[in-house]
């Protein structure tokens, strides 16, 4: 007893001491003795420090050393926005704008003789029962808060004002009261928490509808009773036979569905001009049953259409499913051949009419999962190719038979407004949606590793995402929008954000120079534009 | 039914009540678009404030309901802007027109000092309404906002004062809905009585009175 009372603090120190030297001394000698590495091998050790802090730069930078406006894809701010209509129904902000004003970018033109609020062509019969949080005190360490029920505006369309999709060539038109919808995300990019809390969320605010993304129609989406798009891509998911073709009666069973009410046929996506692959641990059953694919195995999506490499061909099978299923059908492009642009218009004037809507996603939009090359390059952003597309349909004379929705960031309403006055009739949002139920930007989404259970079918990490939370986050999102459009739009004097057109908004140069939508299709794409409606001598034309 | 205040919080589920219940509200917009959402709501006729003759306007209707509205997210010692004048002539047109029923949502808080009560003479248009003669019930009602209705409320003679802040905030629909349900519940008729939040279904707590 005495001994070890003796011996034993010294023993106690001395191993604290030994066990780390020893461990330092063999962590010196791998890194001297490695090939792989030449830093380590000419600084052993201390070279470690430069992969540590390589590690955690991304997230040292998002949080502390960005400014509020740098943070790509989205900056602290944009997110923080979408957060805050989510969790609190807020929409205020204090001291003024920290947007960048010397930069070059759109502006929307106010009127000195606003709307006032009861001139508003808005429907808000059906008040929304939802939920948001109060902040009783926001210390350094703690933020105290509670969530509490609230009755709000939903801000709809008038049902004179709704957006109709096929009204003129379907048995079943889908009416749309309110511009603001989920642009397409597949369940297996996003897990069933994150699905099905969209699904319940978007139903509550009601007159919205929620694309599936490619990989067919889940029990998540159909959760919530809300209004769906079911979009079919190269992959056929879905709607396809086992060997991968396209399946008839797969399709008419989907389109007998009465939550689906228009069909999207994505030609191509702005993250993305490619098709989608599926790890094989992926597959779940259930992820094969919806697909109708084969469980275990990988799948890769061709990244066009086998079956139509041709205008002529692909707007037959449009027509076709239009007429079998007896619902809008759409197809989503991505701009970025012009030439090929002015053919498919021709295309569509000397043969009718081909698609309900035309869904045109920016370059910038997002993806789960997709080459540097493709996300970075290809294809034009929003605010080049919705003009574009607007004005070529003008020219035709043919813009009247088409819906145009548009995507690409538009996670803000003044971003949703100055589209909507390009020309957009509605607009998709994916990764506004992904925030508010949860994102944190982490960058992962290609790795079924998202830390806040959005981007993963992984049961434990979903476990954060509760559906009751979020759900009404979704559902404040979606409302704040559409109460910001009918904001913007009083301010440029229109009495709904379907007033809003090209006269509304200004893009301004670094130089403080003014152009006008016009000018700036006739310098994108040499075109004279058709209806040009500005005036005043500020305008350079 | 003509309803004052048609286009505010509780106005406007007033309206739908009513319109639920099988009767034709008409009340008064500012401006031609805000009467369409205010026919979708289910008012049955909606004039516009500038252009409207008063008479005209509440003849064949069979009761009023009037909203001094501004009160319910007012507060202690607050003034309101109470339209004596118009409150006069609504109750002496009524009553030549043979209309004999109003509901009046009281300009004062249920939870007031008696003090705030009287700021800004806000309480006179009661004292008005309950000599005229005409069948009358005067509601006031603690602190509201807007959230989902319960249903469900506590009405008493007098409910204290900061009732409200111990039982929270009343929702507009629930208001709306005690509202409705006065206008034919001759248990209330002549009476004045406050509402807060509680747990008694509505009818139940109007038939206790």
């Amino acid at each position: 007893m005495g001994k070890i009372t003796k011996y034993l603090p010294s023993a106690i120190l001395g191993t604290a001491v030994a066990v780390p030297l020893t461990y330092i001394a063999y962590i010196y000698e791998k890194d001297d003795r490695q090939k792989q590495h030449a830093i380590l091998r000419n600084f052993p050790l201390l070279g470690r420090v430069r992969y540590v802090t390589e590690k955690i730069g991304p997230e040292l930078r998002q949080y502390l050393f960005e400014n509020d406006n740098e943070g790509k894809p989205f900056s602290r701010l944009q997110y923080q926005h979408v957060v805050k209509a989510g969790k609190y129904n807020e929409r205020l902000i204090g001291f003024g704008s920290n947007r960048d004003f010397k930069e070059d970018g759109y502006y929307i033109r106010n009127t000195l003789f606003p709307k006032l609020r009861t001139e508003l062509l808005v429907d808000n019969t059906n008040k929304i029962n939802t939920q948001k949080y109060v902040i009783d005190h926001e210390g350094l360490m703690s933020r105290k808060e509670h969530p509490e029920e609230v009755q709000i505006d939903p801000y709809l369309l008038t049902d004179e004002d709704a957006i109709v999709l096929g009204e003129k060539t379907c048995r079943e038109p889908f009416r749309i009261k309110g511009q603001v919808g989920m642009s397409a995300m597949s369940y297996g990019a996003l897990g069933e928490n994150a699905i099905t809390a969209l699904s319940k969320g978007i139903g509550m605010a009601g007159g919205s509808w929620m694309n599936t993304g490619e990989g067919g129609i889940s029990d998540h989406h159909l959760a919530g009773g809300v209004d769906l798009m079911m979009q079919i891509g190269p992959g056929m998911f879905g709607v396809r036979t086992p060997a991968g073709e396209f399946s008839m009666d797969a399709f008419k069973e989907k389109a007998a569905m009465p939550q689906v009410k228009a069909f999207e046929v994505k030609l191509a996506q702005g993250a993305k001009t490619r098709g989608g692959h599926l790890e094989g641990q992926k597959v779940t059953e259930e992820i094969a049953r919806i697909r109708l694919i084969e469980p275990g195995k990988t799948v890769n999506s061709p990244n066009r259409f086998i079956e139509f490499d041709t205008f002529p061909k692909l707007f037959d099978f449009i027509e076709e499913l239009r007429e079998v299923g007896g619902k809008p059908v759409g197809m989503k492009i991505v701009v970025g051949d012009l030439e090929g642009l002015e053919e498919m218009v021709q295309q569509l004037k000397e043969r009718g009419q081909g698609p309900d809507f035309i869904t045109i996603d920016g370059g910038e939009g997002g993806t789960g999962a997709t080459y540097q090359e493709l996300a970075d390059s290809v294809g034009l952003p929003i605010m080049t190719a919705l003009p574009v597309v607007d004005e070529m349909l003008r020219k035709y004379e043919i813009r009247d038979r088409y819906r145009l929705i548009a995507a690409g960031k538009l996670i803000t309403p003044d971003k949703a407004a100055i589209a909507l006055a390009m020309g957009a009739d509605l607009i998709n949002i994916a990764r506004g949606f992904m925030i508010s139920v949860g994102c944190i930007m982490a960058e992962v989404c290609h790795t079924n590793r998202c830390p806040v259970g959005v981007a993963t079918t992984d049961p434990e990490l979903q476990t954060g995402l509760v559906v009751e939370e979020k759900m009404y986050r979704v559902t404040n999102y979606i409302s704040s929008m559409r109460a910001g459009l009918f904001n913007v739009a009083a301010a440029a004097g229109v009495e709904s954000p379907t007033q809003l057109e090209r006269k509304h908004i200004i893009y301004k140069d670094e130089q403080g120079r003014l152009l006008s939508v016009g000018s700036m299709i006739e310098k994108i794409s040499g075109a004279e534009p058709v209806r040009e409606q500005e005036s005043g001598a500020l305008l350079d034309r | 039914m003509f309803v004052f205040g048609g286009g505010e919080d509780i106005g406007e589920h007033v309206l739908k009540q009513l319109a639920h219940k099988g009767h034709e509200p008409v009340t008064v917009a500012e401006t031609k678009n805000r009467a369409e959402g205010l026919k979708k709501m289910g008012a049955a006729d909606v004039m516009i404030t500038r252009d409207y003759n008063f008479v005209e306007a509440i003849k064949g209707s069979e009761a009023i309901i009037y909203l001094a509205e501004a009160s319910v997210t007012s507060g202690e010692n607050k003034n309101i802007l109470v339209d004596h004048k118009a409150i006069i002539k609504t109750v002496e047109e009524a009553q030549q027109l043979g209309i004999n029923r109003i509901v009046y949502l009281s300009a004062v808080l249920a939870d007031e000092s008696d003090e705030s009560k009287s700021t800004g003479a806000k309480h006179e248009p009661e004292e008005l309404i309950r000599r005229d003669g005409i069948v009358h019930t005067i509601i006031r009602t603690t602190h509201a906002e807007a959230k989902p209705g319960k249903g469900m409320v506590k009405a008493v003679r007098e409910v204290g004062v900061n009732a409200g802040k111990k039982a929270g905030d009343l929702a507009f629909e629930d208001i709306a809905a005690v509202l409705v349900e006065a206008l034919e519940n001759e248990n209330v008729f002549s009476k004045t009585f406050e509402i807060t939040a509680g747990n008694t279904p509505i009818r139940e707590a109007l038939q206790a009175l």
